[in-house]
């Protein structure tokens, strides 16, 4: 029974066509097709052993055009849109810019030297047996070869390549171009052949055999372990690829095996090819599976001048007259199963030397794998491989030469059983670098030798660079001696970097003992890739955000395919020589992830704003900048990212000793580090980069190969998520790498449940930290250990469990891979990659404190640069200690969370590696997973709402302000004493002068007061005079005397009229009382007219007068009555003296002022003693006749009139004396006291 | 309506001026309200006499009395401070408070003219014509004192910098000065002789209250 390979139902074996789902059972053949039988080769698969059911005759096959695929119904069927299928059966679309081969024109051509013997020995396809949908070439491809580089290992061809390669149904030789959709890179390699060798045409008439490639061979896999493609399983096309050295074409085409429908076996292809290929060994190149002569017709191939089958098969993949067909290739090269360009990239011999014998060299038929003139022809070509996939093979592999050995091969490939693909496992197996199996490269088409001869001349002119040569050691068989990388044109070296070989060295290096067994078998040519030149990082930093740009990662040596090499230059050096500058302008476009993975590691102690910096000098002042290893690499070691550019260039001659591999095909070489690939993207930092390797990939390669060191300086280290995988045992070993390993970001974290810093506060580990930590989501797949809880603080309402939370997020492809792999174990010390440990990566001792001050930081990076401390404690330091605790909730600590004595980095996003960043804060409550009040729609937390309370309690308390309490009032002892003595002064003068005692004498009568006296006696009779009372009532007691003297001697001349006004409110009625103290004389006639409004205006207004009609303030008197007055103004009233008596100077003044100069009337002032001073000018400027001034001018005044004293003149008299006798005494003694004491004081503070 | 006589009004008065005296001598303590009491009275009283006098010295004979004279001349010229009166009350109503600023404008400008036409005639150009030394013997000493001290007094207000210290401070020229201290002592003595006077004054208005309540005192004696 056959079982479908669509709907996994069993079908009876002489089906072509499943029963129930309608899929093809078995590849159509020939006769299908319409194609005319070719003769069967001689070493065709033994012919089916059932009896072939007449199949339905196959429908009309389209004609083949420029815009129709032929095998896109076969991609459609096997490869879906699986991203991990690479190569040229995958879809163009899927390629990209992994299309190595997008610029370039294969050519396929079938050579009409291709000996007809090789397409003879191409097994008959048994087309008949393939009524569906499988073209020719593919049944003709799963034809058993005899030899063939490209073989699939046993148990990885498809069924119905292995059907075809059971049968002997000779290959259709005849196949219309109409009938078969031929792809356009077909048809023009079918017209250029047509154009070219007319000879060839004799190929279409010819059988053809479809030589089955050798990583489609299904001899290299046991039937055991044929397994149906599972979903989101790698296809059986890649499965077949695993170990192709243990592939031998003669073995797997002895190896007879039923056909299965197709579809039910994934190895088919083997299988046909067992059944067709001839057992006998061989040593030349074999017959595939036939060819469909469409192929060759395409191609140009007759039968006749196709070279062996192996050859023949894949001339249309060659140019024509280039390389003639060896007969001679190894087996082990045409019977590989992984092409040449893979098998050659493992050239780190692993310590499975059967491994290494078994996986059978690269077809070197492939002219475009094959290096210019350097490397034999490989005769054999894989049967229905193409060439370029069997020159691809390792050709230092031996071939394997029996079936037994590629079936033991398959069992020491756990990855195989695992579904992992075969060429994965094959690359992981270990390879054996012997000198035999060192033979050239696969043959290179002539395109790829251009392009190689074009960088190589471009990187001989610059500065060597040792990763550089690593880009391409993966690609290189072990042993292999380096070749040079020149530095390509800008153009040419991003496409050759990844194809570039290892260095000599690190095949040298590769030796190292890294046998250990249990490590799952990688084929050569990714053995290559991390058994090349790996070397411990030098300090690592933290790698930078994962899928980020910069360079990072460790360097790669492995071994690269000679044809590869030539692609990026005539020889790789192990210093490379590139301009890394131009790699971003290379024609091939590098996928992102193999550019990063060849940056160098920086400098340790570097921390990540150091390899920001020192990447961004390094792209723009170092041609010889290293290339970057993606971040997402370098993150996930816990690598540096680019080490700065002085570091790198200080190293360019250990850098250029390692080629880059990307990391995913370094692991598979189970080295413990590979060289990061250069890209045209990245630059290499450093030759002390460490490349990581996927674990996926180091699970796979198992075994810890030889690392191929590189220079002393430069030792990449197996990334971090690759050691811990390889490291044995698994469980226990994972975690223990992940937990030495750096923080791996959240991602990663959350994906192997080891939730490192949550995912909100994304820290950048420190540079101790370090690459040699697992990443936690690497720990978490295979330990499940729950990763380091999380930083509180800002996630103070959110607390969610990364684990639970990232795990989820793994990437279905790493889910898929748990399931699919099965992590040896390992030996202790070691990782699952067979990595010791002392090459596993791990904080470097050394920690080269790169001085960034003098590169040119932006600002943004030189507040947070690495010993900038006086930042964080100057922002620190700011508040005071006095800060209330309602500040302190606002403080920055408690709103975040964190304290900012260490300034927390970030590890993840577009600020990794940034101190001082703020922490995002959490809206929602991840606990309860609701959303917290809202308040104008806002959103706000409990937290917030917290703090909003603590300010609004403080501004509350700014509106109540500050209560004082009241301070306890004292009584003023010394003002109390000084107003007792002088009350007690004062009273006994007054006392004794109510006693008729004169306590003092009579003052001395001054000139002023004289020229008062004489002025009012010297009035001519009937004058006016005019007297202001400016005085209120409380300094009555001072002005009252001398109003009262002066009016007591107006009132005896009796022949003088007083006129009274005032502008005080209080003024009449001081009048009044002055005027009612008089007792000596006569003032009748005297008028009081009383307050006079306005002040200085109304004053004014009396000495201009008022207009007709308006009331004069002199015509009314005091009380209100009218007096006889007949005046409206000053001037009417004809005085002859005008009196001001005052007690402030500002009335004296607005008189002065508005009377003298319009009125040029004589004028006396009788002002208190405060005011004299101010008074004085005007008598000096003569404005004022007199001035009588206070109470002792009144009692002079009273003397010169021989009046009697009054009491109260005498008491005021008195006690003014001696009251200002007193405060005079007073005075001195407080002076001197409060001086001495003051004195006393200064002194003291001096 | 109470009637007193004189003596049992100077009875009374006395004994008020008495209780008012001690009120605000007792201030010497601190402020009490007591002090508190006699001070709001003596205050009120004087307000409430100043408004009486006001109206019956100046808004009803020269107001009142045209407006009601029935002369048209009299009245309108009586209205126009009558006018200037609502206006001003329409200071009171912020939206029409600009109409008010009419009669603030009028009475500003009234009063800045009468002051600085009587400030510039009255006291400014004859005190600017004064002979500066005239006089003999004393005389002229005086004058001399007084030209020394009104210029080194208007100098001491005067802050010319020319430079700075050894320490940095501003600093005048050195006559500038020298001449500012001068001016510095006159103004000294100047305020020194104000205060002088009104602690004469106040000594003076002392005696006069106590030998007042001296002289009730013995009048109360029988």
């Amino acid at each position: 029974m056959v079982r479908c390979g669509m709907c996994g139902k069993q079908n009876p074996a002489s089906n072509a066509v499943c029963e129930f789902c309608g899929a093809r059972l078995r590849p159509m053949t020939a006769e299908e097709l319409g194609l005319t039988p070719s003769t069967p080769p001689a070493s065709s698969a033994p012919p089916s052993e059932e009896p072939r059911v007449p199949e339905p005759p196959l429908p009309a096959a389209p004609t083949p055009s420029d815009e129709e695929d032929p095998f896109a119904e076969l991609r459609d069927q096997y490869f879906d849109d699986d991203p991990t299928l690479i190569g040229a059966s995958a879809s163009k679309d899927r390629i990209g810019k992994q299309d190595l081969f997008q610029d370039v024109e294969p050519d396929f051509t079938f050579g009409p030297d291709e000996p007809a013997e090789t397409s003879q020995q191409k097994p008959a396809t048994p087309q008949d047996d393939f009524p569906g949908s499988i073209p020719d070439w593919l049944s003709e491809a799963s034809k058993p070869r005899d030899t063939g580089p490209l073989q699939t290992p046993l148990g990885a061809m498809p069924d119905w390549l292995q059907e075809e390669t059971s049968t002997s149904t000779p290959p259709p030789s005849s196949l219309s171009a109409d009938e078969i959709d031929i792809p356009d890179w077909l048809g023009q390699a079918e017209s250029k052949s047509a154009t070219t060798s007319p000879a060839q045409s004799e190929a279409e008439n010819e059988p053809f055999s479809l030589d089955v490639p050798d990583w489609l061979d299904a001899t290299a896999r046991s039937e055991s372990t044929r397994q149906m493609p599972v979903e989101d399983q790698t296809p059986d096309w890649l499965s077949g690829l695993e170990s192709p050295a243990d592939e031998d074409a003669t073995t797997r085409a002895q190896t007879t095996q039923p056909m299965s429908p197709i579809g039910s076996d994934p190895n088919w292809l083997e299988d046909q090819a067992e059944e067709e290929l001839p057992r006998e060994p061989s040593t030349g190149a074999e017959p595939s599976a036939a060819l469909p002569d469409w192929l060759y017709r395409v191609a140009g191939v007759t039968q006749e001048t196709s070279p062996s089958p192996d050859e023949e098969d894949l001339d249309w993949l060659r140019p024509s007259a280039e390389m003639p067909a060896s007969e001679e290739s190894p087996v082990n090269e045409s019977t590989s199963p992984i092409p040449d360009w893979l098998q050659d990239a493992a050239e780190i011999p692993t310590s499975q030397a059967e491994a290494a014998q078994s996986v059978p060299p690269v077809e070197q038929d492939a002219d475009w794998l094959r290096p210019p003139a350097e490397m034999p022809v490989e005769s054999a070509i894989a049967e229905g491989v193409p060439d370029w996939l069997q020159d691809a093979a390792p050709s230092d592999r031996p071939a394997a030469e029996s079936e037994g050995e590629l079936e033991a091969e398959a069992p020491q490939a756990p990855l195989i059983s695992t579904g992992i693909p075969d060429w994965l496992t094959q690359a992981a197996a270990p390879q054996e670098e012997t000198p035999a199996e060192a033979a050239p490269l696969a043959q290179v088409p002539d395109w790829l030798e251009q392009k190689s001869e074009e960088i190589e001349a471009a990187e001989t002119e610059t500065e060597p660079i040792k990763a550089h040569t690593e880009d391409l050691e993966w690609l290189r068989p072990a042993g292999e001696e380096t070749v040079g990388v020149p530095e390509p044109s800008s153009e040419q070296t991003e496409a050759a970097d990844w194809l570039r070989v290892p260095s000599e060295e690190q095949p040298a290096e590769s030796q190292a003992p890294t046998e250990e067994a249990g490590e799952a078998e990688l084929p050569g040519w990714l053995s290559g890739l991390g058994l090349g030149a790996v070397t411990p990082s030098e300090p690592e930093v933290p790698a930078p955000t994962p899928m980020s740009e910069e360079p990072s990662g460790p360097e790669l040596e492995v071994g690269v395919p000679d044809w590869l090499a030539e692609m990026g230059g005539s020889k790789f050096e192990p210093t490379l020589e590139h301009d890394h500058e131009h790699d971003e302008a290379a024609e091939v476009e590098l996928p992102d992830w193999m550019p990063g993975l060849e940056t160098a590691s920086p400098e340790s102690g570097q921390s990540h704003q150091e390899v920001m910096v020192s990447s961004q000098e390094a792209e723009s002042t170092s041609p010889t900048a290293e290339p970057e290893v993606p971040d997402w690499l370098a993150s996930i070691s816990g690598e540096p990212s680019a080490p700065a550019a002085p570091s790198a260039q200080a190293e360019p001659a250990s850098s250029a000793t390692e080629p880059e591999v990307p990391d995913w095909l370094a692991s598979m070489g189970g080295e413990t580090s590979m060289p990061a690939t250069p890209s045209a993207e990245t630059e290499l930092t450093s030759p002390t980069a460490e490349l990581e390797v996927p674990d996926w990939l180091a699970s796979m390669g198992g075994e810890p190969s030889v690392p191929a060191a590189p220079s002393s300086a430069a030792e990449p280290e197996a990334p971090d998520w690759l050691s811990s995988l390889g490291s044995e045992p698994a469980a226990p070993a994972v975690p223990t790498d992940l937990e030495s390993e750096p923080e791996a970001p959240d991602w990663l974290a959350g994906l192997g449940g080891q939730p490192s810093e949550s995912a909100m506060q994304p820290e950048i580990p420190s540079p101790a930290e370090q690459p040699s930590e697992t990443p936690d989501w690497l720990a978490g797949i295979g330990t499940g250990t729950p990763a380091t809880p999380q930083e509180e603080g800002l996630l103070g309402d959110f607390e969610p469990s990364p684990s639970a939370e990232l795990s989820t997020d793994s990437p279905d492809w790493l889910a898929d891979l748990d399931d699919m792999l099965e992590v040896p174990s390992t030996p202790a010390g070691e990782d699952l990659l067979g990595f010791p440990e002392s090459l596993q990566i791990t904080e470097t001792a050394e920690e080269e404190d790169i001085d960034i001050s003098a590169a040119e930081l932006p600002e943004w990076l030189r507040g947070v640069a690495p010993g900038d401390e006086g930042a964080s404690e100057r922002a620190a330091g700011g508040l005071s200690a006095n800060v209330p605790s309602e500040l302190a909730g606002l403080r920055f600590e408690a709103i975040t969370g964190e304290r900012r004595d260490e300034p927390a980095t970030e590890t993840v996003g577009a600020l990794k590696d940034v101190t001082g960043v703020i922490r995002p804060e959490l809206l929602f409550d991840g606990a309860s997973l609701q959303v917290g009040n809202l308040v104008d729609q806002l959103i706000v937390t409990n937290e917030q709402q917290r703090r909003i309370s603590t300010l609004e309690a403080l501004l509350e308390r700014e509106k109540r302000g500050v209560v004082v309490a009241a301070q306890p009032s004292t009584i003023p002892l010394v003002r109390l004493l000084i107003s007792l003595l002088m009350l007690l002064t004062i009273a006994g003068a007054v006392f004794l002068s109510t006693q008729n005692t004169d306590v003092v004498p009579d003052p001395r009568t001054s000139i002023e007061v004289s020229a008062a006296h004489d002025l009012i006696a010297k009035l001519p009779s009937g004058s006016n005079v005019v007297m202001a009372f400016e005085y209120e009532p409380e300094t009555a007691a001072e002005m009252e005397p001398l109003s009262v003297a002066i009016l007591q001697q107006l009132a005896r001349r009796g022949d003088v009229h007083v006129y009274m006004m005032t502008t005080r409110a209080a003024g009449p009625a001081m009048a009044e009382h002055a005027l009612a103290a008089v007792t000596n004389g006569s003032t009748d006639g005297w008028v009081n007219f009383g307050y006079i409004s306005g002040g200085s205006k109304g004053i004014s207004g009396l000495v201009i007068g008022t207009l007709p009609g308006v009331v004069s303030p002199i015509s009314y008197d005091y009380r209100g009555k009218s007096t006889e007055v007949t005046a409206s103004r000053l001037a009417d009233l004809n005085p002859s003296l005008i009196v001001i008596i005052s007690s402030r100077w500002d009335d004296l003044r607005a008189w002065v002022e508005q009377v003298e100069p319009k009125a040029d009337l004589p004028m006396i002032a009788a002002i208190s003693a405060s005011s004299a001073p101010m008074a004085y000018p005007y008598m000096q400027n003569e404005q004022l006749k007199a001035i009588v001034v206070g109470v002792n001018d009144a009692v002079a005044y009273g003397a010169l009139e021989n009046s009697d004293r009054s009491p109260g003149l005498r008491a005021a008299w008195n006690g003014q004396v001696v009251g200002s006798v007193a405060a005079v005494l007073l005075i001195l003694i407080g002076s001197l006291i409060y001086g001495f004491r003051a004195f006393r004081q200064q002194q003291e503070q001096e | 309506m109470i009637s007193l006589s004189p003596a049992q009004a100077d009875l009374v008065g006395g004994a008020l001026g008495f209780l008012f005296t001690v009120a605000l001598l007792s201030y010497l303590i601190g402020d009490n309200p007591l002090y508190r009491i006699a001070l709001h009275i003596f205050i009120g009283v004087s307000v409430g006499y100043i408004v009486l006098v006001v109206i019956y010295q100046a808004l009803v004979p020269r107001l009142v009395a045209p407006l009601t004279s029935g002369d048209p001349v009299s009245i309108g010229l009586a209205g126009v401070p009558v006018i200037l009166f609502l206006l001003l009350l329409l200071k009171l109503n912020p939206r029409t408070s600009w109409l008010g600023s009419l009669a603030v404008a009028f009475m500003i400008g009234v009063g800045t003219a009468v002051a600085v036409g009587g400030a510039i005639t009255g006291t400014l150009l004859p005190q600017s014509n004064m002979p500066l030394l005239k006089g003999d013997g004393l005389a002229f000493l005086s004058s001399i004192i007084i030209v020394i001290g009104t210029i080194t007094t208007l100098i001491a207000f005067q802050f010319w910098i020319r430079g700075r210290s050894a320490s940095g401070d501003a600093q005048r020229v050195a006559l500038i000065r020298y001449a500012g201290y001068v001016g510095q002592g006159f103004t000294m003595i100047t305020l020194g002789v104000i205060y002088a006077g009104m602690i004469l004054s106040g000594i003076a208005i002392l005696s006069e209250r106590l030998s007042t309540l001296y002289g009730w005192f013995l009048n109360l004696r029988p």
